[in-house]
């Protein structure tokens, strides 16, 4: 193998996650989280979910993330070799920095989600105080 | 099948708390069971999910035989 070459990962199922009126399986999409002066940006790949099934909610500091995948696409299929798993995506995560809840953006490209978080002025204004100090 | 996935890198003063996304080269070979009609095989990637789908063979299908009477 290459170093370019990718590995592949198992999926990791959502064990624990409050009752949902949903059937079906979750799994923890693997993420990319970094921060720059004025945002964190994270991208989740969350392959199958259509655009528009993705929710993203802010409750104080706490970000989730859900994606929903259409179940009826498998829908009379009978599995020979299962590996993949279908399911929807869900992880939580808990924000260090203060962000700008109204101007969040999510975007949802080819089953990678692309979430913009600026970051607060106040957050910003304490970061400025550190570093003249 | 196969294929490669780069991602553009961010700019250089962004830090990194968690990078789980595999990008790459990846290649994957399945054997399949029984005979398929591989020239009529189609394949779709959709929302980052690509589905194949391949007819099985005319012959593996299978097919009533009509008895006639004797």
């Amino acid at each position: 193998m290459s170093p370019n070459d990718m590995e592949a990962k198992p999926k990791q199922k959502v064990e624990g996650r409050e009752e949902s009126t949903r059937p079906g399986a979750y799994f923890l999409p693997p993420v990319d989280i970094f921060e720059t002066r004025d945002e964190l940006v994270l991208l989740a790949d969350m392959p199958g979910v259509p655009p528009g099934g993705v929710d993203v909610s802010l409750e104080g500091d706490e970000l989730t993330i859900t994606g929903r995948v259409r179940p009826e696409d498998y829908e009379g299929l009978k599995p020979l070799h299962v590996e993949y798993g279908v399911g929807g995506y869900y992880r939580r995560f808990r924000l260090g920095e203060a962000v700008n809840r109204d101007r969040i953006q999510a975007e949802l490209k080819n089953g990678a989600l692309l979430l913009r978080l600026p970051k607060s002025e106040r957050a910003r204004m304490r970061r400025i105080a550190v570093q003249a100090a | 099948m196969r294929g490669e996935r780069v991602f553009s890198e961010p700019s250089s003063d962004a830090a990194f708390h968690r990078r789980e996304r595999a990008q790459g080269r990846f290649r994957r070979v399945v054997r399949l069971p029984g005979h398929v009609a591989s020239s009529d095989a189609k394949a779709e990637l959709r929302d980052g999910l690509l589905t194949v789908r391949i007819p099985k063979a005319e012959e593996t299908r299978p097919r009533k035989i009509a008895i006639q009477a004797g």
